[in-house]
């Protein structure tokens, strides 16, 4: 009986959906066709398909893919991207209808917007990729209870974010030790300036500074220096940075889901949101190398329990 | 031509650098987010956390350092416990000893400066030269692990280690100057400029250090040296450091008017080149390989200006030239393995080649010179046997294949947390320090003016072996930032066995020849004391009580000389106090009981010690410029005795100025 039931409303809402040829209700287009995407696709896709929105109702692209699809008059309710590219190739088209921009950083989904020449409202909305200040540095004094001064390197991209960190330090009688690093060869002098007297470098997403071709010189001078390191991915931990905190791509998936049901259902687009979960992993090894012994968990739980407090 | 391969080297490596470096994508894109990295601090570049590692431990870090105001190293160490220290060129070379025997060529401790054993063979297996390596100004910290440890360390680390780590590269871009200059005739310079990218980075240091010495003495003293650093990230996980210097000391020694020691020049000097290649496997294993060569020249005579032994001997030895000049040339090949297996277990395993090679007519007559290969394996273990206890075990194997000793030092220390911040330690372990080229195979002759009828000065009997100690300690280890201190303290026992002594008779009736005709026990307790109740102001103290007890030796004046190597009780203060806006002060005390000098001829000739150095500085901006002008006040009070009744360290003032981009 319940079968029959579920049927019947996957009929009806199908023919609900019924439009044009080559119609969806839900267009999610991917910077690229790699497991990455496509696991964070799975997600999204498999979380719509549990509230009601069939399978078949989604189509999936990947930025070029949906270039030429567009030729072809594919039409949708909603389009999802994922990723940077996927969504400046989106926008390239001038869409109609609304786009959710996902799986990718604050910084990101702003030069974008502007280069597009598209205003944020009401035709678009993101998930940010990267946790809010307010929570990385709730975690920075939930394991460094004594930290007084955060060492922080800007780059040409992530200097945007200055006051906002700004803020949120003075919030918590944080001060900041900040430094610009527009080029590879200011590495050095940036590192020395920020090094110098501050209890922790927490790491902010920005390719001038933070890339493979660096993360070995600035691990080995934090390090050395006896300065902790919190990052904003898990290879940074592996790397050897003391922790991180991201949204994992499950927790991504979900939340850009249930963004989608929202926009469908309400035909209203709200304002770009950070991840409202998070992960945070832990390098045990360098923590207790640098005196400290942290639990992943147990932060995750204390973390939690903050944001819930009034 | 034997230089040249290193332009290729280095143009090879430049290339390879900048061949790897991608163009930067400039954009952030959620690929800073989900892209891998590098493993970085794979599992040998973490270092152990001092309530974990096998032994007591004394960093001297690089604020430390600046506040002593202290020249060089050796007189840094003055405030370690458990330490002796001269100050000057005076004797032979400023010196630093652990557990005895100060003013003699000390030999028991082992010195690594980048990980590079800077003794010298031709010097008794002294470690006063290296001990100059570096400028202060390059010195990121000096790790000084009280304890025998061969096992982690060679043969050398008889009784403890001294590892100076010179500053990153990376943090050295710029440049900076300083200058020094006071009573004394205290003139230092220092330049130092730092240039690099992500891939390749340089610094070059060049600095002179000099002073007019001790009071009574011709001391007037000239260090100069120049220290080049690189390091090359060749992919994204090997790196290469090469490190290569030149250092040059002119001191002066002897006395003028003394017909048989007059005063003169002697040079020592040192050259190197380092290679530490560091291949990352994953975060659990990496392999790393060193070699380095270094060369040491002495060059140390004068005339004999005396006609006393022309008529005791009946022929012509006034004006021959008394000779300690030498060469040396060492190279160190090494190997290291470095795993994690579980949470629970890091080992490391490795073998080093040795080749020592000293030359010098005047120390080993005929012969003319002597070389020395070396192999050793060894391995060390941490086991976290329980969340609270660690057992840190290992061992190494050394062969030397002229003399065919083959010995053992394997060493065993079990540390337990009793409580969060409080760990207690127990151990054992042996060591063997093999004797320097000089103690075994030194034949020294004195020939007359016609090159005839040889005076025997030193002698050996192809007979002397190493040296071997059996170490007991147990330890304690605090961290209780709830105080604001820090604490360790350790008890020890030091068994020596099979001790090497000089066995000339005073006076000198015989050669001189050095045999293993010493047996002591050296036992006591030390302990240091860190406090810091603010980020400004930082508090060390230290205290020791050591006895040595001499079982067996060949006369009384070396028992004596032995017994009292080590004041039985000494202690160090050091406070410094940064102010707002930019004001530092910082002061040191060190007081020893009495304590006898190698060179002592009487028994009951001993000295106590007592130095008071002050210290203020104020930091300030000459544009963008950092700057700190201080005022540095050594031995504050009463001239104080240095090494020998007749030399006295009078209290100095001297003004540095450094400046840095």
């Amino acid at each position: 009986m319940i079968g029959l039931a579920r049927l019947l409303v996957v009929f009806l809402f199908a023919l609900l959906c019924w439009g044009p040829a080559r119609a969806s209700t839900l267009v999610l287009v991917y910077s690229e066709r790699s497991a990455g995407y496509l696991d964070i696709a799975k997600v999204v896709t498999s979380e719509l398909e549990k509230t009601g929105l069939p399978a078949q109702e989604v189509s999936e692209f990947t930025g070029s893919e949906w270039l030429s699809a567009q030729s072809g008059g594919v039409s949708s309710k909603l389009i999802v991207t994922l990723g940077a590219d996927a969504l400046r190739q989106v926008l390239a088209l001038e869409p109609k209808v609304p786009v959710l921009a996902a799986l990718l950083p604050r910084g990101s989904y702003a030069r974008i917007l502007r280069e597009s020449g598209r205003k944020q409202s009401p035709g678009t909305t993101a998930l940010y990729l990267d946790q809010p200040f307010n929570r990385r540095l709730d975690l920075l004094k939930l394991v460094l209870p004594d930290a007084k001064r955060v060492g922080v390197l800007w780059g040409p991209e992530s200097q945007a974010l200055q006051s906002s960190l700004t803020q949120a330090a003075l919030n918590r009688n944080l001060g900041i030790e900040s430094s610009q690093v527009n080029n590879p060869a200011g590495l050095f002098s940036g590192l020395k300036t920020v090094l110098d007297g501050t209890d922790v470098l927490l790491a902010v997403a920005d390719p001038q500074v933070y890339s493979s071709a660096t993360i070995a010189n600035i691990l080995m001078a934090t390090y050395r220096a006896g300065i902790p390191m919190i990052a904003f991915s898990p290879a940074y931990v592996k790397a050897g940075a003391m922790l991180a905190i991201y949204a994992s791509p499950v927790q991504i998936g979900v939340q850009t889901a249930n963004m989608a049901r929202q926009i469908l259902k309400t035909n209203t687009l709200p304002d770009p949101q950070n991840p409202a979960e998070f992960e945070i992993s832990v390098n045990d090894h360098v923590a207790r190398s640098l005196g400290l012994n942290l639990d992943a968990k147990s932060l995750t739980e204390k973390l939690h329990n903050l944001a819930r407090r009034p | 031509m034997k230089r040249n391969w290193l332009i290729p080297l280095f143009y090879t490596l430049i290339t390879t650098a900048q061949a790897q470096t991608s163009p930067a994508q400039s954009a952030v894109t959620e690929l800073d987010f989900l892209d891998d990295m590098p493993v970085v601090l794979s599992v040998s570049r973490l270092a152990q956390r001092l309530d974990e590692t096998p032994g007591a431990v004394t960093i001297l870090d690089r604020e430390f350092i600046r506040l002593s105001g202290a020249r060089d190293v050796a007189d840094l160490l003055r405030l370690v416990p458990g330490f002796q220290t001269t100050a000057s060129f005076e004797t032979d070379a400023p010196m630093a000893t652990y557990h005895g025997r100060t003013d003699d060529w000390a030999n028991r401790i082992q010195v690594l400066v980048d990980g590079r054993s800077v003794y010298a063979g031709h010097l008794q297996g002294s470690t006063g030269l290296g001990w100059q390596t570096l400028a202060i100004d390059d010195i990121e910290r000096i790790e000084v692990l009280r304890g025998s440890n061969s096992a982690a360390y060679g043969a050398r680390a008889f009784l403890g280690v001294v590892n100076i780590v010179s500053r990153d590269v990376r943090e050295t871009v710029g440049v900076s100057a300083s200058i020094s200059y006071g009573e004394n005739g205290v003139k230092d310079y220092g330049f130092r400029v730092g240039v690099g990218g992500n891939d390749a980075t340089y610094r070059l240091s060049a600095d002179r250090r000099g002073d007019d010495g001790l009071r009574n003495a011709f001391g007037k003293n000239e260090i100069n040296r120049v220290n080049v650093s690189s390091l090359f990230n060749v992919t994204k996980e090997t790196e290469l450091a090469i490190r290569l210097g030149v250092l040059d000391i002119a001191a002066g020694r002897g006395t003028p008017g003394d017909a048989g020691n007059n005063a003169h020049v002697r040079y020592m000097g040192a050259r190197f080149l380092q290679a530490d290649w560091h291949t990352t496997l994953d975060e659990n294993h990496d392999f790393s390989v060193s070699a380095s060569h270094t060369e040491h020249k002495f060059v140390d005579n004068f005339p004999l200006e005396t006609t006393a032994y022309d008529e005791i001997f009946g022929f012509p030895y006034s004006n021959t030239l008394i000779d300690f000049s030498g060469n040396e040339r060492n190279d160190a090949l090494s190997l290291q393995y470095t795993a994690r297996s579980s949470s629970k277990v890091r080992y490391v395993v490795g073998a080093e080649l040795r080749r020592e090679e000293v030359t010098s007519r005047s120390s080993f007559d005929a012969a003319g010179g002597i070389a020395t290969n070396f192999l050793r394996i060894f391995g060390n273990l941490e086991w976290r046997l329980a969340p609270n206890w660690i057992l840190n075990s290992g061992a190494m194997v050394e062969k030397i294949y002229e003399g065919g000793d083959t010995s053992l030092s394997p060493r065993v220390m079990l540390n337990w947390q009793l409580s969060d911040g409080q760990t207690m330690r127990a151990g054992v372990s042996t060591a063997t320090r093999p004797p320097s080229a000089f103690e075994k195979f030194t034949d020294v002759k004195y020939y007359d003016r016609n090159g005839q009828n040889p005076l025997i000065w030193s002698v050996n009997d192809g007979n002397l072996t190493s040296e071997r100690v059996l170490v007991k300690e147990l330890g304690y280890y605090a961290k209780l930032p709830k105080w604001a201190l820090s604490t360790d303290v350790r008890v020890f026992q030091e068994e020596i066995s099979s001790g090497i002594a000089n066995n000339r008779s005073d006076p000198p009736q015989i050669a001189q020849i050095y045999k293993n005709t010493e047996a002591s026990t050296i036992h006591g307790v030390e302990y240091q004391i860190n406090f810091q109740p603010s980020a400004s102001t930082r508090v060390f103290w230290s205290q020791t009580w050591t006895g040595i007890d001499v079982m067996m030796s060949i006369d009384p004046i070396r028992r004596y000389r032995t017994e009292r190597g080590a004041a039985p009780r000494a202690l160090s203060l050091s406070v410094s106090h940064s102010m707002s806006p930019g004001w530092d002060i910082s002061a040191s005390y060190n007081s020893s009981d009495g304590g006898t000098l190698m060179s002592s001829d009487k028994v009951d000739d001993f000295y106590a010690l007592q130095r008071t150095d002050l210290r203020l500085a104020r930091a300030f901006r000459l544009g963008n410029t950092k700057a700190e002008l201080a005022l540095t006040v050594q031995n504050l009070g009463p001239a104080s005795l240095n090494t020998d009744r007749k030399f006295y360290f009078d209290q100095r003032a001297f003004v540095t100025l450094r400046i840095a981009n």
